[in-house]
């Protein structure tokens, strides 16, 4: 084996994630160091059993809970959104004409939030080329157009777009990201829309399921970044923790740049969920925004600054 | 599950891929005390094991791709990325100075809990193979694997010369291989 110290370097240090790149061009050339390499990487990895410790139970719900929220299942990602069109339109169907025109402080009224409401769902919609509201049946009927477009949207991602292909995200930033993203970025935003509604029309607001809000709360993680990037309040090398929630917290670590590695722990924010997602949809200001921190307050302030800008009016 | 069958590997990572949610609860239910044991060991505490076993299963999940099949077992992947990551979690805190790196020397012959305790088939059959290794070579892998020291460091640790350090881990890697390979493990 002497003639090979590619492999035994490798069983020194047990390095992992890359590989050295010297220990990898050698195991493409050399099959019986590719064999013993297979062979001591299950040596050391049994190594671990002999510490095998039963976790509490609670972890295994977190874990499932944190990962579905990450990379949601098709199912897991089309339930929520059906669930807030369904809410909408129930909503819209109870509401009379003398409703219909109250003032509404973004839009102008109900019609002019869906009709801001349709155009940004019309970015997905067009880029997986289903069924789209055209302007002037937007015009003759916002109800039924922007109804109309997140069915159709609906059966799109029921029944066979891939959800890692690339469209159109709403927001400032006018990325691209995998439907999957888009997807739950249209859950947040019916939902933030609904909410306007029923607030023009004094009706109490009705935040999503718990998992829903997770759904959400991770897309505006991944986003995050960017965020950050694009206000210039990046703190390279460091991360944040999040634990948001009521009685069983999710906890999300958050880089708070684009670099690649997410670095060192600095602050650990404690806030609401919902209220995480008002912020980030700018239906709630800084100001009065609820959350505690321990660690880095410039870092909290920095990452809650950027998150108040991945809303989507 | 005692040795990791191969066609269970590659199975689970299509599954994976496909995004099949209880491919991840079967991994979770084969090897979260195995993550958690490892991160908990290294830690020396079990909250922050919680996080570094959530990082890694989610890891999984996000990116099935990460785990090659032809490299070895899942098993061994998910168990040697879980001691990178705790022990990158150590450093930083040892950074910050909110951790004494401070161990104790009899925790180096054998890690973890008293035999007595150990009910798991598995944790027993490869602490035996452990005790096999001559003693020189088990407290060097013990040290290079929990604490993550380098060969230099091991050899800096145990006051010997660099040479010796190297070796007593490249063949207590191998002799422990061939212990396992005897019990079928390998």
């Amino acid at each position: 084996m002497n003639a090979h110290p590619e492999l035994d370097s490798w069983a020194v240090a047990l390095d992992e994630e890359p590989l050295p790149p010297a220990v990898e061009a050698h195991l493409r050339g050399c099959a019986s160091c590719a064999a013993e390499f297979v062979r001591l990487r299950a040596a050391a990895g049994l190594l671990g059993a002999t510490t095998a410790q039963e976790p509490p139970a609670r972890l295994r719900t977190r874990i499932m809970a944190t990962a579905l929220a990450y990379r949601p299942t098709r199912e897991r990602l089309i339930e929520p959104y059906a669930r807030q069109v369904t809410a909408l339109h129930g909503l819209l169907s109870e509401l009379d004409v003398r409703q219909l025109a109250r003032p509404e402080p973004h839009y102008g009224n109900v019609d002019g939030v869906l009709t801001h409401l349709t155009r940004n769902d019309n970015l997905v919609a067009s880029d997986l080329g289903l069924v789209q509201a055209d302007p002037a049946a937007v015009r003759a009927g916002a109800r039924e157009a922007w109804r109309g477009q997140a069915v159709s949207l609906l059966r799109g991602v029921e029944l066979s777009a891939p959800l890692d292909r690339p469209v159109r995200m709403a927001g400032k930033a006018g990325l691209r990201r995998p439907l999957r993203d888009a997807i739950v970025q249209r859950t947040f935003e019916t939902w933030i829309h609904a909410d306007d509604i029923r607030r023009a029309v004094d009706r109490p607001p009705a935040a999503p399921p718990r998992e829903d809000v997770s759904l959400i709360v991770a897309l505006g993680l991944r986003l995050l970044p960017v965020a950050m990037r694009a206000l210039g309040c990046e703190h390279p090398g460091r991360s944040a923790s999040l634990r948001l929630g009521g009685a069983t917290p999710l906890q999300w670590r958050v880089p708070l740049s684009m670099d690649a590695d997410p670095g060192d722990e600095v602050v650990c924010v404690t806030a609401d969920a919902v209220g995480f997602c008002e912020l980030m949809a700018n239906r709630r200001s800084l100001d009065r925004f609820v959350y505690q921190m321990e660690g880095d307050a410039a870092a909290a302030r920095d990452l809650l600054r950027a998150a108040a800008t991945l809303g989507c009016d | 599950m005692l040795k990791e069958c191969p066609k269970w590997s590659r199975a689970i990572k299509a599954r994976l891929l496909a995004g099949d949610e209880s491919a991840l609860a079967e991994v979770y239910d084969a090897y979260s005390s195995l993550v958690f044991g490892i991160a908990a060991r290294v830690l020396r505490d079990t909250t922050s094991a919680e996080d570094i076993a959530q990082d890694v299963f989610v890891s999984l999940w996000e990116h099935p791709d990460a785990y090659d099949p032809d490299r070895g077992p899942l098993r061994a992947w998910l168990s040697l990325l879980t001691r990178r990551r705790s022990i990158d979690a150590v450093r930083r805190d040892v950074a910050r100075g909110r951790r004494e790196a401070a161990y104790a020397q009899d925790d180096l012959i054998l890690p973890g809990v008293d035999d007595g305790v150990v009910r798991d088939t598995l944790a027993k059959t490869v602490r035996a193979a452990l005790a096999k290794l001559p003693e020189p070579q088990r407290v060097a892998i013990v040290l290079a694997y929990y604490e993550g020291l380098t060969y230099l460091q091991v050899a800096r640790r145990l006051q010997v010369p660099e040479g010796t350090a190297k070796s007593r881990l490249r063949s207590g890697l191998r002799t422990l291989a061939a212990q396992l390979e005897t019990v079928d493990l390998v």
